[in-house]
């Protein structure tokens, strides 16, 4: 019981420790953002989003990896607080799948601020939830 | 026997309760432990009047080393640390009555823009408006204060200058306490720096004054207490000018197209206080801000929680 409750201390201890050496106090989209989006509540898929502020623009990839897909457009309107994405993915056939997503900055003070909002993929209308690790 | 036991177990409850109190009443005056001041030094009270109603006394001029050069350490024998003038990057488009009633700014003081007019690109103008009603600023966190938010810690700052090592220090206490070292040597800012947070800094003298260029920032700390934002693109210039015995004339140069569209100046003064010195104070002991973020204020939601 004891070597178990030490165990859990130190997960909890290196997830706080990697946590907090990723939060980030400059542009509120940079970082890694986890979530999910999903035409249903329980038809949900997993994504992950990668954002970069060179200065003049958001850039990154949606899903890192092998099926990594760019970001062609991100626009943060500073004034709502509100992002527009825009990405270019494949399906299995290899066939065009444009996805657009726009989704609203809350929590900016905290550095697992999260987005939320619509995620159309392709012809299917979704919404998406995001939080920044 | 029955009497003893209970006289004992009375005792020992009294202590246990009043020992945590005790604790947490020195966690809650750290000032405490800050050495009492000893009779007035060098330069005080200069520039402050010479008595009650009397004409201001004139400062004493800067202390100069061997080398001509200002000192902005405390003389052998004496001691004193810099308290931030002001502090704020910009002063608000309309003055507030208290800003009015303070009167001018500190004699010596570099000219400051107006916010309306500091070059915030438009996500950074957002995003200092939004930290003016949150304050979730990472130096309430424990986190180092880099920049020139390393002057407007508690308790002051202190500069070491180490000529012998060509390195200058510059010792703060009211964060993590921690310091920053500023070479002196000629050499460049090294190539591939890793982001950190009070950067890379090499200095120079420029007649009288200490020139600082700094780099390799990362994005985890408020330049200001006003929560101006900055990004890794970073590159800040200090212009340090000891008037006299009490003030130092500090400007700062932003470059950072991140998140402004042009370069800015801004800056405030350091002011001396003699007989003080700095002391222990550990933030992560005495600090209160973590109740604040994983609590909840009247005004500001502040769920979080987690504490970085």
């Amino acid at each position: 019981m004891r070597r178990k409750a030490a165990w859990l201390s130190c997960a909890l201890a290196v997830v706080a420790l990697s946590v907090s050496a990723l939060a980030q106090e400059g542009h509120p989209l940079v970082g890694t953002w986890y979530g999910d989006w999903g035409a249903t509540p329980t038809q949900r898929t997993q994504i992950t989003v990668v954002m970069y502020w060179d200065g003049k623009n958001i850039t990154g990839t949606i899903d890192p990896g092998p099926d990594a897909v760019a970001i062609k457009v991100a626009t943060l309107d500073s004034t709502k607080w509100m992002l527009h994405l825009e990405a270019d993915a494949k399906d299995k056939s290899g066939a065009l799948v444009k996805i657009v997503a726009d989704g609203k900055l809350a929590d900016i003070g905290s550095y697992n601020r999260t987005l939320t909002g619509t995620w159309n993929h392709g012809s299917t209308k979704a919404d998406f939830k995001l939080k920044r690790d | 026997m029955r009497k003893r036991l209970i006289v004992a177990s009375v005792g020992l409850g009294l202590a246990l309760v009043t020992l945590p109190a005790a604790s947490s009443f020195s966690q809650a005056a750290p000032q405490a432990q800050a050495p009492a001041a000893p009779a007035p030094a060098r330069g005080q009270g200069a520039g402050r009047g010479g008595g009650r109603g009397g004409p201001a006394a004139p400062a004493l001029p800067a202390p100069r080393g061997a080398d001509g050069k200002p000192i902005f350490g405390p003389l052998p024998g004496e001691l004193g640390v810099w308290l931030p003038g002001g502090g704020t990057f910009a002063d608000p488009d309309t003055p507030s009555r208290a800003a009015i009633a303070g009167g001018p700014a500190a004699p010596g003081a570099p000219p400051k823009p107006k916010l309306s007019e500091v070059p915030f690109q438009p996500w950074a103008r957002a995003l200092y408006a939004y930290r003016q009603g949150t304050q979730f600023e990472p130096h309430t966190r424990c986190k180092p204060s880099g920049g020139s938010r390393q002057f407007l810690t508690p308790y002051g700052v202190e500069f070491v200058d180490m000529p012998e090592l060509k390195r200058m220090y510059i010792m703060d206490i009211g964060g993590p306490h921690t310091y920053r070292i500023i070479y002196m040597d000629g050499r460049e800012h090294p190539k591939d720096l890793v982001p950190s947070y009070y950067g890379h800094s090499i200095g120079h003298w420029e007649g009288d004054t200490l020139v600082v260029d700094n780099f390799g920032f990362n994005e985890r700390f408020w330049m200001d207490r006003q929560g101006s934002p900055h990004t890794e693109k970073l590159h800040y210039i200090e212009r340090f000018t000891r008037l006299n015995m009490n003030v130092i004339k500090y400007e700062i140069t932003i470059d950072d197209p991140g998140a402004y569209t042009a370069t800015w100046n801004t800056g405030f003064t350091l002011r001396w206080s003699p007989g003080q010195e700095l002391f222990e104070y550990v933030c992560q002991d005495n600090n209160f801000a973590p109740v604040l973020m994983i609590g909840s204020e009247k005004s500001v939601d502040r769920t979080s929680r987690i504490v970085p």
